[in-house]
């Protein structure tokens, strides 16, 4: 496969090689990965629902789209 | 904790039809983890929202009973899809789970989150300013916040960490 050279310099990288002898650094990075993928889907749900006109109607797009992108410097996803 | 009587309740898991079907069906398995994360990605966004209002951290413009209000069907809606999607992919590959001390840990952080968010829902649903009424409660409630999301947290990666052990 024409990528297979890229893939093979990514395996011998000084990263590749301490992710795959450590035990349990992969579990680790796979468990910040999901709870990154629960604040971004999460974060983005909660918006478009109100974008949709389902949920949280009390409250302006404005906002609501401050609250959960970047309320008091809390970055829970950008760009917003 | 592996005893005789979990041995044979797996072993009896494993032989029922559903668990075959599961076992014979490849696609079975990720569509339904697909679900479970779907479901995670509501309960967390939910938990973080209400939590961080808890904790006077987000969203002090509006009052924790109709933060909560706004999130807590989303929590107690979404428990079931979890337990349900949870409960096909046990039933797929009982020992994986169930003799594994991390999904033990896993079952004990969830019961403990669920009991805790009983814990300040009952008496917030009676009197919805019962969180702000005293400084003890303000710093009560602070603190609540903090181990319900550590918590959450814990149950996300002990979740990725069953199949590593």
């Amino acid at each position: 496969m024409a990528l297979d050279p890229l893939f093979q310099w990514l395996y011998a990288t000084a990263a590749g090689e301490v992710i795959r002898e450590n035990e349990s650094l992969f579990p680790w990075l796979e468990a910040i990965h999901v709870l990154a993928i629960t604040l971004v889907v999460g974060s983005i749900a909660i918006v478009d629902l109100r974008l949709i006109g389902v949920s949280s109607l009390d409250r302006t797009v404005t906002r609501l789209t401050k609250t959960c992108c970047h309320s008091r410097g809390l970055h829970l996803r950008w760009p917003c | 904790m592996r005893t005789q009587a979990l041995d044979n309740f797996c072993a009896w898991i494993e032989r029922t039809p559903l668990s075959q079907a599961i076992q014979v069906t490849s696609w079975s398995v990720p569509a339904v983890q697909t679900v479970h994360i779907l479901a995670i990605a509501a309960v967390m966004a939910s938990v973080l929202m209400l939590n961080l209002r808890l904790l006077g951290v987000m969203g002090r413009d509006r009052p924790i009973a109709e933060v909560s209000a706004r999130f807590r069907p989303v929590i107690w809606w979404t428990l079931p899809i979890l337990l349900l999607s949870g409960a096909i992919l046990i039933v797929g590959e009982p020992v994986r789970s169930l003799e594994n001390w991390v999904f033990q840990l896993k079952m004990t952080l969830l019961i403990t989150v669920i009991i805790l968010t009983l814990a300040y829902q009952v008496p917030l649903k009676k009197d919805r300013n019962y969180w702000d009424t005293t400084g003890t409660r303000r710093g009560a409630i602070k603190l609540i916040a903090i181990v319900s999301l550590a918590l959450w947290v814990g149950i996300v990666c002990a979740g990725r960490w069953i199949a590593y052990v």
